[in-house]
């Protein structure tokens, strides 16, 4: 999976230079989007937590960020994106600290609506990094897993002036967690998920873009 | 004959190979009353859990023997509790002072004990509380369904948070 991420974030870097080499200048460029807000996880962390129902609750909501980076011909977008969440828990015997880190090529259109206004779309597919480093009864545990993820954005930019832009941005990412490696009293354990759990992730932020 | 030995022995390796989890057997499982066959506890601190191995295939059965056995000895109203917690290792324990169809009631644990093998052995046996409290919370004769909580009790416990729900089995 990672090889092909590869082979697929180089084609996309070919691709942007030729974009960026073919075309009249005030039609290429390259934009830059950072956001940070929050972050929504709709199938809960049943199965990686603690099954207790307000914690696992709890756990689902936290902090997202992203940045994207885009090579812009006309009104089309070839780009990359990174995207992070994480939350935090505590019980009265266990705590978890959650990341998840996903990072796609991705493709869309940015569209100039009025002079001080436009409207982005993007999609990808991608790898997702899943890590918690929680305690159990004051022991260590971590887990880890990684998936496959397919992504969908959608923001509106309110543009300043000619470089800089406010960007409030929606964005979905979907992925499953087939399994993971939990290391636990000097053991590492393969632990399987039939049916695989939903990493899904809904996150709605505000940020800064920047085009050149 | 070469053929036939080849089958056997990919039988046996099918047997003996470790299971991945379907569950992450580090988290203690839910507290429940349904013969869910969950088991869980801490012991000096670390989550056991039981679910994770297969235990050994019986010839006599022909059935592969579950990895959280409870089997109820009528005449003696107890419990013996094997779980096979790991490779080569089986958390041992029995309940004593059971009142049928009675809950909740409030029983007598002895002799918890770690044993590498699931039938009796005398070598490698690692004692852990030689008393304990098991709370029922659930004991259905018909459909043969146990649930409850258990501790260790005495100066130092070993054993604590312990929680199992599961449908036993039943011998004279």
């Amino acid at each position: 999976m990672m090889r092909k991420c590869l082979i697929i974030i180089l084609l996309c870097g070919i691709m942007g230079g030729i974009f960026a080499q073919n075309s009249t200048p005030r039609n290429n460029s390259f934009l830059v989007f950072l956001h940070g807000g929050y972050g929504y996880l709709p199938s809960k962390t049943k199965g990686l937590t603690s099954a207790d129902n307000s914690y696992v609750k709890k756990m689902s909501s936290g902090a997202a960020w992203n940045a994207q980076l885009y090579f812009k011909h006309k009104m089309l977008i070839v780009g990359l994106m990174y995207s992070g969440y994480t939350s935090k828990g505590k019980l009265e015997n266990t705590s978890d600290n959650i990341f998840g880190h996903y990072i796609a090529p991705q493709i869309g259109m940015h569209i100039p609506v009025a002079k001080v206004f436009s409207i982005g779309f993007n999609g990808g597919m991608g790898g997702m990094i899943y890590r918690n480093k929680s305690e159990v009864y004051q022991n260590p545990r971590l887990v880890t897993g990684s998936a496959f993820g397919v992504n969908l954005g959608v923001r509106g930019i309110f543009n300043i002036n000619e470089h800089w832009g406010i960007s409030a941005e929606i964005m979905s990412i979907i992925a499953t967690l087939g399994k993971t490696n939990v290391n636990y009293h000097s053991e590492n354990i393969l632990v399987r998920y039939f049916p695989q759990l939903s990493m899904t992730q809904l996150t709605f932020s505000l940020g800064i873009k920047y085009s050149l | 004959m070469k053929k036939i030995g080849l089958i056997i022995c990919v039988l046996i390796s099918f047997y003996s190979c470790r299971k991945n989890s379907f569950v992450d057997p580090t988290i203690l499982p839910e507290a429940t009353t349904s013969g869910a066959g969950t088991f869980g506890c801490l012991i000096d601190g670390w989550v056991y859990t039981g679910g994770r191995y297969s235990d050994y295939w019986d010839w006599v059965s022909a059935e592969e023997q579950p990895s959280i056995n409870f089997c109820y000895y009528k005449a003696k109203d107890s419990m013996v509790v094997r779980v096979k917690t790991g490779e080569g290792e089986y958390l041992k324990f029995s309940i004593h002072n059971i009142v049928s169809n009675l809950k909740p009631q409030t029983c007598q644990l002895r002799h918890a004990r770690f044993e590498p093998n699931a039938q009796a052995s005398t070598d490698g046996i690692i004692p852990l509380d030689s008393l304990g409290e098991v709370y029922i919370t659930e004991l259905n004769d018909s459909l043969h369904i146990i649930s409850g909580t258990f501790r260790g009790i005495g100066t130092n416990p070993r054993i604590k948070e312990g929680r199992f729900d599961v449908v036993y089995r039943t011998a004279q």
